[in-house]
């Protein structure tokens, strides 16, 4: 029932790959021009700028193979307003540790106009609760038991064309070893509550 | 003049919105007065809007029972959305301008039953 969305290892803040990124187009500019004097100096550059996005890019294909796809399991299959229960949360965990968890449910509004060039959207997020969670690290593994609430004013799980509202459990690990890592899954809410 | 009356302004969705469209006007015959039942979403984004049910009469009132369906939506308020759901009736008057009346009203969630949505979700995968 729950759509799985692993956003997968998160490079720091970006600012090393955005560097990597200008000294690959720089270096390759200036190699460029460089070898057209001497061959050996040329190349030298270009090569020597190419190492850092190629170290950023071998990382994050490394990391992404190590990690794997994180799940969420849950017991029930559906979920109306007002429910309540535990979701597991799995990921793959090979040789990395885990420093802290944040988890938080989030409802989140999004619409769409126009198309083409003036297409337009927007996303609003409307609800967004910590979630208090409890950590299981397993020697391959981290299991992470979530406790859920969905408020009972809350909007259920809503689409029509280009005007939806989703209910996201997002999860940001900070973790020694490798770079963050999050993920987003997106959680059916039916038109419905649960009685007091 | 067209005049809608609900008789709850509140329902759960998968319960029924019922009540009656009265016309009221001297010497003006509408040719048929249309009542329909629809939601619209509004927003910043693009309006859509969704025709539930529809009836025709050229009676001058006319009692109106339509059934709100089970999956929604339900009335919503957001920030850059908006659900409305409403009663429309239109009479087309003979050589004059439509007159038109819209009453709105509330769909909020019926109480939680997982088994009528576990069948509905039965029934999808079979089909």
């Amino acid at each position: 029932m729950n759509e799985i969305q692993d956003e997968g290892p998160v490079l720091g803040s970006g600012l090393i790959p955005m560097i990597a990124s200008i000294v690959l187009l720089v270096g390759l500019f200036v190699g460029y021009k460089a070898y057209a004097v001497d061959h050996n100096i040329g190349a030298a550059i270009m090569i020597g700028a190419t190492l850092p996005a190629a170290i950023v890019a071998w990382q994050f294909i490394r990391l992404r193979r190590a990690l794997g796809t994180a799940t969420l399991h849950m017991n029930e299959e559906l979920i109306p307003l007002g429910w309540s229960g535990p979701a597991m949360y799995v990921r793959p965990l090979r040789g990395a540790t885990i420093r802290a968890i944040e988890a938080r449910l989030q409802c989140e509004e999004h619409v769409e106009r126009g198309s083409g060039r003036s297409h337009r959207e927007w996303r609003k997020i409307v609800v967004d609760e910590p979630l208090a969670v409890q950590n299981a690290p397993m020697m391959e593994q981290v299991w992470v038991t979530i406790p859920l609430t969905i408020p009972r004013s809350g909007p259920p799980t809503f689409w029509m064309r280009d005007n939806e509202i989703n209910w996201w459990v997002r999860l940001r690990l900070t973790m020694d070893g490798c770079p963050n890592t999050r993920s987003s899954f997106k959680l059916s809410v039916m038109p419905a509550v649960v009685e007091r | 003049m067209i005049r809608i009356a609900l008789s709850d302004t509140t329902v759960r969705n998968g319960e029924h919105v019922k009540g009656s469209v009265t016309w009221e006007a001297e010497g003006k015959t509408p040719r048929k007065i249309e009542v329909a039942c629809r939601w619209r979403v509004e927003g910043r984004g693009r309006t859509r809007e969704d025709i539930v049910a529809s009836h025709e009469s050229h009676e001058s009132v006319i009692p109106f029972d339509f059934e709100i369906p089970k999956e929604g939506p339900l009335t919503y308020d957001g920030t850059l959305l908006r659900i409305i759901w409403e009663i429309a009736a239109n009479a087309d008057l003979p050589m004059a301008r439509d007159e038109s009346a819209v009453a709105p009203f509330t769909v909020v969630a019926r109480m939680w039953d997982p088994k009528e949505w576990e069948e509905e979700d039965d029934d999808e995968a079979e089909a």
